[in-house]
């Protein structure tokens, strides 16, 4: 018996995960088993509290809502459809089905029996993962917890230093060598090399093996002074012999050999020794250029930046560090730590090269200290891409009647940090939340006065301000005004302890969607939208709970969402396992982000539905579960129920 | 009298075994969902039945709004001309499933899947016949299964569509296909056809439910 049908089945499932992840011959072995079932528009696939079937399911068409009923109220949880796998219960236990399934239109659903299934999903651990996965998300349950969200990514690599990466990143085949044979006169060799555009010439016996090598700085010590003539053989002025490495070599090892033999070429031949045919050269320079992305380069170049545009190149060097970073999936904890390195590096340079320029332009430094402040997502270290920047700087408290001479300096200096930083590619704030705006160039006083009030009466506005001010990060100036600053606040949040649950109620401002389905975005009311905001909808959430219960817990310090994710987990014992699934969904959602945004070369924060597959979708739903558990949390913490 | 003597004395086993499934007749109130169908297609070298070769017959069962893929019916009838008589094996034996097995085996397992389900196709009165056609070689007896042709019950689930919108043209499998949503692909293969005839069926059945056809009488006039 042929297996047209089967076959028709394979190639409907093989785009689809978990399917995708299976192997063909195993897969089809499944097709060919295949129950397919009609289902009308309001009928049942299965009830809740039911006894499970021995099938799991997959939208071959249609459309499937699973709901669940709560006090006499159906609940939305998922809508499913073409490609999507529901009702995996009976793979995983044997206990009624805690949701229905109801087509929502004429419906073909695959259904697969768990005993076709059983083998790939007990011995193929990333097809178990996704299923399990897929099931946690309608029942907020984790699974496979040690894998930390990792399988999206696959293994993240953790790299401690800041060369790794570059050093053990080999040599690209460098471009074919110049060469000739050492009869060649001095003067025939000069032209082949400035026809080629090289700076050096290797010297080969008739078999390419290299038997030395010339560089130009040969010709001007040796021909220029007169020491050879010309007409002279090539032999005459070339290094011999030449040291030579096999190919596959690292930048490192590469350095190290140059270092060693105070040389600033390297030949690359067959076996490594000079009795074997050359395959390339390799200068100091062709190394100063595959570093230049070393994010300690990049650094360093920064420092030595004298305006804007200059600055904006090395920031742009960055980006394509942070995409390799991103492709080579390399822990976004790091990829944060390196990325937010740079721009603080970026804007300590724009503050000095604004100081010089006032200087120039003969204005008087203040004696009065300053701390300029990250705010916002850079305040978090969380900034990967260049979107806005939100600064403010504080400084020392003056007499009253120089008051006005020091805000104007430091107002000057922050107006043209500000313009040197969106130089560089960092749109100015559209709510002008920055050092340059005289309301957010202050002294430590007046900070401290305006936080007084904004805590005391905290409308919604009031509230979104302060939040800013427990994400700063002192850059540059006197650290000790910041230091003072938190101080104050702090202990003003003791005084207040309603003023936490005021953070709270804001927190709770943009509940999570709940899934995807066609080209749309769910909303936990069955609404259906064609847009995304991953920042408001999915990230600020996480952000904002974050910080309220960090603050809460009376810790200081750590500024970043999941690092402070991280220490509630250690902290509360009870809901380890939800602080450690937010931490997780929001590292996947910066990355989400970041991938998206140097894609489409936007801030990556809306995210069209139909540009998302299977696994992405997956991956985005995963993180909403967190969000809306830890939004109940709040509300049962705080008892904002009761609250205005 | 006589008739019966023959049939006792002559029938081969196949045909015994299904005559047998029609012995318990189904009452004409048996719901729908309770009932078995066969969507089945036949591909052939042309149209004409009493000429043209069978080249495949592809089948699946319909019951309760499931099509079970594991008891699905697919068989390549082998052509006489490429294949040397002398080499054809014993009954049933498939030398090559690529080339096919020989027409009357190919005839007998078709025989034996469908028992008395009740046979449901596009155009079925072509499909019988070539199976009638190729069961003469073995006896000369013709399907007695009830059967349903989806061009007619399509109209049946149009009726209300203006004459001039009830033309041929628009009940052919390519044009119900579309109309009822039915993605196709890799047309003209018998299993394939079966397939999205099973489908439309589904769709078809689904529909005249709310016009009240619920049982065997109703479907089966």
């Amino acid at each position: 018996m042929n297996n047209t049908i089967a076959i028709r089945v394979y190639d409907f499932l093989k785009n689809y995960p978990p399917f995708t992840l299976v192997e063909k011959g195993r897969l089809m072995n499944v097709a060919e088993k295949i129950v397919i079932q009609y289902y009308e528009p309001q009928q049942y696939i299965f009830e809740q509290d039911s006894a499970i079937s021995n099938y799991f399911y997959v939208v071959k068409e249609g459309a499937v809502q699973l709901l669940r009923n709560e006090e006499d109220q159906k609940i939305l949880i998922d809508e499913c459809d073409n490609g999507d796998v529901f009702g995996i219960r009976p793979l995983l236990a044997k206990r009624p089905y805690v949701v229905s399934a109801q087509a929502m239109e004429e419906t073909l659903i695959y259904a697969i029996h768990t005993d076709d299934f059983q083998d790939i999903f007990k011995n193929n651990s990333e097809v178990a993962f996704y299923l399990a996965s897929n099931f946690a998300a309608g029942v907020r349950n984790r699974f496979a917890e040690n894998k930390k969200g990792k399988f999206y990514y696959g293994a993240e690599k953790e790299i401690s230093s800041n060369y790794k990466l570059v050093e053990v990143q080999s040599i690209e085949s460098s471009k074919t060598p110049v060469t000739c044979l050492p009869n060649t006169l001095i003067r025939d060799a000069a032209k082949i090399m400035s026809k080629n555009g090289v700076g050096s010439i290797i010297v080969v016996n008739e078999k390419f093996h290299p038997l030395g090598i010339t560089t130009d700085r040969d010709f001007r010590q040796e021909v220029v002074a007169g020491s050879v003539s010309p007409t002279q053989p090539v032999s005459e002025i070339m290094s011999s012999p030449v040291i030579t490495i096999p190919p596959d070599r690292t930048v490192a090892e590469v350095q190290i050999e140059m270092l060693q033999h105070r040389i600033h070429h390297l030949c690359i031949t067959e076996d490594g020794t000079i009795h074997s045919k050359i395959l390339g050269i390799i200068s100091e320079h062709d190394l100063l250029v595959v570093q230049a992305n070393n994010p300690a380069v990049l650094i360093r170049e920064i420092k030595k930046g004298t305006s804007g545009a200059t600055l904006r190149k090395i920031r742009d060097k960055a980006e394509i560090l942070l995409q390799k970073y991103l492709e080579q999936e390399v822990s976004i904890k790091y990829i944060s730590e390196i990325m937010s390195e740079i721009n603080d590096a970026l804007i300590i340079r724009a503050i000095q090269i604004a100081e010089n320029d006032l200087e120039v332009a003969g204005y008087e430094k203040p004696s009065a200290d300053f701390c300029w402040l990250a705010l916002g997502s850079e305040g978090r270290k969380e900034q990967l891409l260049r979107t806005d920047q939100d600064n403010a700087l504080v400084f020392e408290n003056v007499a009253e009647e120089d008051y006005d001479e020091v805000k104007n300096y430091y107002l000057a200096m922050a107006e043209n940090v500000t313009l040197i930083i969106h130089e560089c590619g960092f749109e100015y704030c559209p709510a002008d939340m920055m050092a340059s705006n005289p309301q957010w160039c202050m002294s430590l006083e007046k900070w401290e006065q305006r936080f007084s009030k904004w805590m005391n009466q905290p409308g919604t506005k009031e509230v979104m301000m302060t939040t800013i001010f427990f994400d700063y990060r002192p850059i540059h100036g006197n650290f000790q005004l910041a230091e003072e600053m938190t101080q104050h606040i702090f202990e003003g949040i003791n005084q207040q302890e309603i003023y936490l649950s005021h953070l709270a109620n804001n927190a709770l401002q943009n509940p999570p969607p709940l899934s995807f389905f066609r080209n749309f975005i769910v909303e936990k009311n069955g609404e259906h939208k064609d847009q995304f905001d991953l920042k408001a909808r999915a990230m600020m959430p996480l952000a904002d709970a974050a910080r309220v219960l960090i603050l809460n817990a009376k810790v200081g310090q750590i500024n970043n969402t999941f690092e402070r994710f991280e220490k509630l987990a250690e902290l509360e014992e009870g809901n380890r396992e939800l602080f450690e699934q937010a931490a997780d969904a929001y590292e996947i959602l910066m990355r989400f982000r970041a991938t998206q945004g140097l894609k489409h070369n936007d801030s990556g924060r809306f995210v069209k539905p139909s540009e998302l597959n299977k696994m992405q979708r997956l991956m985005l739903r995963n993180s909403f579960q967190p969000i809306h558990d830890l939004q109940s949390l709040l509300k049962v913490r705080f008892r904002l129920n009761l609250f205005g | 009298m006589f008739s019966f003597w023959k049939k006792k004395k002559e029938y081969p086993d196949f045909w015994k075994n299904y005559l047998a499934h029609f012995e318990n007749k189904l009452p004409k109130k048996t719901p729908i969902s309770e009932l078995k169908f066969v969507v089945f297609d036949t591909e052939t070298s042309g149209f004409d039945h009493k000429k043209d070769k069978l080249l495949t017959i592809g089948a699946v069962r319909v019951s309760n709004n499931k099509i079970d893929l594991a008891d699905s019916f697919e068989v390549r009838v082998l052509q006489q001309d490429i294949y040397n008589t002398e080499a054809i094996p014993i009954h049933g034996i498939v030398p090559n499933k690529e080339k096919g097995i020989p027409k009357n085996d190919a005839i007998q397992q078709f025989i034996n899947y469908i028992g008395a389900d009740i046979i449901v196709g596009q155009n079925i009165n072509f499909d019988i016949a070539m199976i009638n056609h190729g069961l003469q070689p073995i006896l000369n007896e013709k399907l007695k299964n009830k059967n349903i042709d989806t061009a007619q019950l399509a109209k049946r689930a149009e009726h209300l569509r203006s004459p001039q919108m009830m033309k041929p043209s628009e009940f052919t499998l390519d044009a119900l296909c579309k109309r009822y949503n039915i993605p196709m692909h890799d047309r003209h293969n018998a299993a394939g056809d079966a397939l999205l005839t099973a489908f439309l069926f589904l769709k078809l059945i689904s529909q005249l439910k709310k016009r009240g056809v619920k049982n065997l009488g109703d479907l089966i006039k």
